[in-house]
């Protein structure tokens, strides 16, 4: 078990910017969102819904030692969080999709989860699907929208992960929400 | 649109979006000049961005991103706050700093909150609106409080109390962190579950307190496996009196909880809290045995699909009682019949009787386990074990023979086919991490280096002609795949990606684990090139992780080791290689299994299994014997290569301590020889530094629980014996003139003691008489401070107070008057003697904290949760000591302590920006008489390989 002080510690190396710490807290992370969110997912009601950044910063509370983390270790964290979370709720959501459609996990394709997603049925795989565009068009855009729509982080935060200005931060976040609408919204009106 | 073009869309957006929109088609029509297409791109834009209905604002993601869980309100100018979180995150209420939210409760919102003056965290509960107005109900719950934050049990969340700041009523409680408890769990784990959820409520009938409540989620497990019963009575004090508040059928949410006035969870609700009939402690019997059965058998004993259905149950239906294990004792059973009769009168009246009856039948489900130092989450784990295994039959450690050397830890052996040369992972994890990967010409050949990088790895293996080691690396982004480096030197290349546990199970033929959906990793074989792969196991679910794999030597079956859901580790899988089928599990039950081998004539299974606690290796024969040990002691064995002649294995063989290392101007090097140590004391002179040698694993906080012997560290010759021969303590101190030991001991009643020896052996040990206590400690004149437990234990330790006494048993008296819970520090005497630190409620009943307490009377001075005090023996310094690190604090003559912030530290800064303060990296650091001089703690896994003999 990896006491809440070790955690701590490697997000302090990891802003001071050791690699090598980061190498040891992605799995740390990834494993303690699995855990959580596969209890929550075991404990609430059949249409349970995720809550990405109830999950997050619960498991920050779980493996974060409060008292000895600044504000900038904390963005950190949400930063690695945020793109962890992404891909347990989409596999998530195409695990439900799924099981709607009575199919085996494996058997949808992108395509079809898009196809439903359009249909407001799995808003989570449209935007993690308008996402991946995105980031082929702009990946700092894609990035803040990832920081803050699955790790639940500010625009300050955001900009200090990003390493960008909390004014650039800002005009991205504007942005982008403007692109992923515009592209969403020519999806779900033929 | 091109990418090309992005740059261009995206400056003039931005630049569009800030001006008033009157304006932005004028600037637009200015700045894309005759470009129709750019400026048809940014008013798309331009359109999206005004669009109310936006897709992404109706993202659950988006709306409860930041603004349901505001880090922003810590940042001044950002985000606005949420309209309906009540509290947001950096908000003060009072002393109460709310830190997150930890979700919706019954009756209100639950944070964390960060108590500012006591540096610790809470839980803080809010009250519902239409509550909170009703001011005489306030009062009364204000009054319930006090009777609820009596109730001090180490297994019930203690209620601090209810306090309002601003206009908002809140109750504080403890803050507990964990899990709720789930069945099905092994019987013996959901039998100490509910031994230790029986004392509570015993504790909590004894004062006249009924739950009313008892559910799951209304139980916690900490990580360290202790059980905590929390909101004890809170539904009562909150909604009052059964009859103001009757439960209806009607006013029940489907949910599974109550809305309204409504005390108690349908399931789990007695038959007379159904009927809403006045109720007495028999209520939470009935609970308790609901609760008791679901964690057996993980079904709920009265389920139903609606709230009516759920109450015609409790009221009508017979609970199932051929769901309970197979292993559940007669005496639970009769238990469960008895806490579940309708009938409150023939119901089993006293919760200490189910106590009692649980521990009874525990103890005798216990009689085989071997006394332990088992961390109590493994506990449960190994009385199954126990009951499956035949005796231990281990090997002669003495005949182990040492095949590697390292100063650290080497793990994860491979044997060469011809058996004349080992492979291992230099590095300090058994499973996956950083480290390089070595080999070695046995017996004696120097160790060689193969590989230099960053990546984690883990499971090298040879390949089938000796050339070649595969082994799997782990990257950043959480890829599983497989590289292979020449034996004898040169680059190593990647092999195959998303390949993981690689053997090889013919000369151009292998078998591998293979990620498939997330992290669902698969047992495959395939030729080398991955050509021709078929699955051999796919396990159920998508977390679970099958990450090693192994052949039989004929061919036909794969022994596999695996994760579950919740990654940790499974008893070991066997399945048939064809891959039709899932096989079953084999490896030691209740144990994680993490390396599985065959016998060379392929009829002995072995794994390494933790089932007793440690890892160990254990074997079973093909096809159905049973599991039996073949190693044991103090380290752990972990992985397994045959020898090809089949009469040797080789393990990695790891000791893991905390052993105390010291630092002076000869640099840093370890005092503590075997065993850990604990409770480090200088001599006053500096020349010798004490400990207490136990055998239990390290804690973090090194607060031992096991009696040891009192070691003496000669500094100067390096030499370190015994103080008292065969005298096991608890706590101890060295006089300041370095001559005399006061130890903590029991008596043959088992009563602790206090007792005296000098330090040259000169004398036997005597008891100081007349005196009961502990956590001794000496005072500059001689005279002994020290603990006396009196009153039941409290969430923050037991209760009890500092006396002194003269070491002729004369002059007894209380030396602070206030409650002090702990007392086990090291050097918490001040120079001058006037001053104690020790860990206490502040004020004499409000939270535990750390303080100094005055030996004069005057008033305790708050230190703040950051660590402890410690005095160097010197008197020229303090150290405040948390961990990782340590301040060391000059003080000036006469000077006891620095300024210190009213209500204590609360930050390290704080402490850093003293006068003079050092920071001092390092476990648990204890200072030494000058600021050069000073031990800590350095957790240590040396881990070697060994050969050992098949018995």
């Amino acid at each position: 078990m990896v006491s809440p002080r070790d955690v701590t510690a490697l997000l302090g190396n990891w802003s001071r910017g050791d690699r090598d710490a980061l190498n040891q807290l992605l799995p740390l992370v990834y494993a303690e969102l699995r855990r959580v969110a596969a209890r929550q997912l075991r404990s609430e009601r059949a249409d349970h819904t995720l809550q990405p950044t109830a999950l997050v910063h619960e498991v920050f509370i779980r493996l974060v030692d409060q008292r000895h983390v600044d504000w900038q270790n904390r963005a950190h964290f949400f930063g690695v969080a945020a793109n962890v979370m992404r891909r347990i709720l989409v596999d998530h959501a195409r695990r439900h999709l799924a099981s709607k459609r009575g199919e085996g996990v494996r058997c949808v394709s992108i395509d079809e989860a898009q196809d439903v997603a359009a249909a407001n049925e799995m808003p989570i795989l449209a935007l993690n699907h308008a996402l991946d565009r995105l980031e082929t068009v702009d990946a700092e855009l894609a990035k803040i929208v990832e920081l803050r729509a699955f790790g639940g982080l500010t625009i300050e935060e955001a900009a200090h992960v990003l390493g960008v200005s909390p004014s650039t931060a800002k005009r991205d976040w504007r942005t982008a929400k403007a692109w992923l609408n515009r592209e969403l919204d020519s999806k779900v009106r033929p | 649109m091109t990418d090309e073009r992005w740059p261009r869309v995206k400056a003039l957006f931005q630049d569009a979006v800030e001006r008033p929109p009157g304006e932005r088609d004028a600037f637009l029509a200015s700045a894309t000049a005759d470009d129709a297409t750019l400026r048809r791109e940014v008013e798309s834009l331009l359109a999206a961005d005004t669009s109310h209905a936006g897709f992404l604002d109706q993202l659950p993601v988006a709306t409860e991103s930041v603004l349901a869980y505001p880090l922003a309100a810590l940042l001044p100018g950002t985000d606005p706050a949420p309209s309906h979180t009540v509290l947001a995150a950096g908000l003060r209420v009072g002393p109460y700093e709310i830190v997150a939210p930890l979700g919706a409760g019954g009756m209100g919102e639950v944070y964390r909150a960060h108590d500012v003056r006591l540096g610790r965290d809470v839980a803080i509960k809010t009250l519902p609106h239409e509550f909170a107005r009703d001011r005489e109900r306030v009062s009364r719950l204000r009054r319930e409080a006090r009777t609820l934050a009596s109730l001090n049990h180490p297994h019930v969340a203690a209620i601090y109390g209810l306090e309002e700041s601003d206009g908002t009523d809140f109750l504080v409680l403890e803050l507990v962190e964990g899990q709720h408890p789930a069945g099905p769990l092994p019987v013996a784990e959901a039998l100490r579950i509910g031994e230790q959820i029986a004392q509570a409520l015993a504790a909590a009938h004894a004062r006249g307190i009924v739950h009313r409540d008892l559910k799951p989620a209304n139980v916690m497990i900490t990580p360290e496996g202790e059980v905590k019963v929390l909101d004890f009575g809170l539904a009562k004090a909150v909604y009052g009196q059964e009859d103001e508040g009757t439960v209806r059928a009607q006013n029940v949410s489907a949910a599974g909880s109550l809305t309204g006035h409504a005390i108690g969870t349908p399931a789990y609700m007695s038959p007379e809290q159904s009927r809403g009939e006045q109720l007495d402690p028999r209520t939470d019997i009935w609970s308790f045995g609901c609760l008791l059965y679901e964690l057996l058998t993980g079904v709920r004993v009265f389920r139903a699909d609606t709230v009516q259905e759920s109450v015609n149950a409790v009221l009508e239906r017979e609970p199932d009682w051929r769901l309970l294990p197979a292993k559940t004792p007669a005496k639970v059973r009769q238990l469960l019949r008895h806490c579940l009769q309708k009938n409150v009168d023939q119901r089993l009246a006293a919760i200490d009787d189910a106590r009692k009856t649980i521990e009874q039948a525990r103890d005798s489900g216990n009689r085989w386990r071997i006394a332990s130092a088992l961390v109590l989450v493994l506990a449960a784990v190994a009385a199954i074990a126990f009951w499956l295994a035949r005796p231990v039959k281990p090997t002669d450690s003495s005949q182990w023979v040492p095949l590697t050397k390292f100063p650290d830890s080497v793990a994860q052996p491979a044997l060469s086919p011809d058996g004349r040369t080992v492979a291992f992972v230099r590095g300090e994890s058994s499973f996956y991490g950083p480290g390089q990967i070595y080999v070695k010409a046995l017996p004696d050949g120097e160790p060689v280096q193969l590989t230099n990088d960053a990546l984690d790895k883990m499971s090298p293996v040879f390949s089938p002609d000796g050339s070649r080691i595969a082994y799997t690396t782990v990257n950043p982004e959480f890829q599983w795949d497989t590289w292979t480096v020449p034996v004898d030197g040169g680059e190593p290349q990647m092999m195959l990606k998303n390949a993981s546990g690689l053997v090889w199970t013919g000369p151009r033929q292998i078998m591998f684990s293979e990620i498939r959906t997330g992290v669902q990793m698969a047992v495959v074989t395939s030729e080398e090139t991955r050509a021709a792969q078929r699955d051999v196991y796919v396990p159920p679910n998508e977390p679970d992780m099958a990450h090693r794999s192994s052949l039989s030597p004929d061919g036909k079956w794969v022994l596999l080791v695996e994760m579950d859901i919740d990654h940790l580790w499974e008893p070991c899988r066997l399945v048939p290689a064809a891959g039709h089928s899932s096989g079953q599990k084999i490896g030691p039950p209740g144990g994680g299994c993490t390396f599985a081998a065959w016998s060379t004539d392929g009829k002995w299974m072995y794994f390494t299994s933790n089932a007793v606690g440690a890892n160990h290796i254990w074997r079973r024969r093909v096809p159905d014997g049973k599991p039996e040990q073949i190693t044991a002691g103090p380290t752990a064995e972990e992985g397994i290569a045959m020898a090809p002649d089949g009469r040797s294995f080789v393990t990695a063989v790891s000791a893991l301590g905390a052993s105390l290392w010291l630092h002076d101007s000869n640099g840093e090097r370890q005092i503590s020889l075997e065993g850990n140590a604990a409770n480090p004391v200088f001599t006053a002179d500096g020349s010798k530094l004490l400990y207490r040698a136990v055998k239990e694993q390290p804690s973090e906080f090194a607060f031992y629980r096991d009696p040891g012997e009192v070691m003496v560290a000669d500094l100067s010759s390096g030499r370190v014996k015994s103080a008292v021969h065969g005298f096991r303590v608890l706590n101890f101190d060295i006089s300041r003139d370095g001559r005399q030991l006061v130890m903590e001991a029991p008596d043959e009643a088992g009563r602790n003691r206090l007792w005296l020896a000098p330090l040259d052996r000169g004398a036997p040990v005597r008891q100081v008489p007349n005196v009961e206590g502990g956590q001794p400690h000496f005072l500059p004149d001689g005279e002994i401070v020290f603990r006396h437990n009196e009153g039941a234990p409290t969430s923050d330790g037991s209760l009890g107070f500092i006396y002194r006494v003269r070491p002729d048993g004369s002059g007894l008296r209380k030396a602070v008057e206030l409650p002090v819970n702990q007392f086990n520090f090291s050097s918490p005497v001040s120079p001058d003697g006037r001053w104690v630190f020790g860990w206490g409620p502040l004020g004499g009943h409000g939270p535990a904290a750390g303080q100094a307490y005055s030996l004069d009377g005057k008033t305790p001075i708050a230190l703040g949760g950051l660590g402890q005090i410690a005095w160097a023996a010197g008197g020229t310094l303090l150290s405040i000591t948390g961990s990782p690190r340590a301040f060391f604090v000059p003080l000036a003559p006469g000077q006891m302590l620095p300024p210190v912030p009213a209500g204590g530290f609360q930050t390290d800064e704080e402490i850093a920006r003293l006068p003079g303060a050092r920071r001092i990296e390092g476990r648990l650091v204890t200072v030494g008489p000058s600021p050069d001089i000073y031990a800590f703690y350095r957790g240590n896994t040396q881990r070697n390989l060994y050969r050992i003999p098949i018995p």
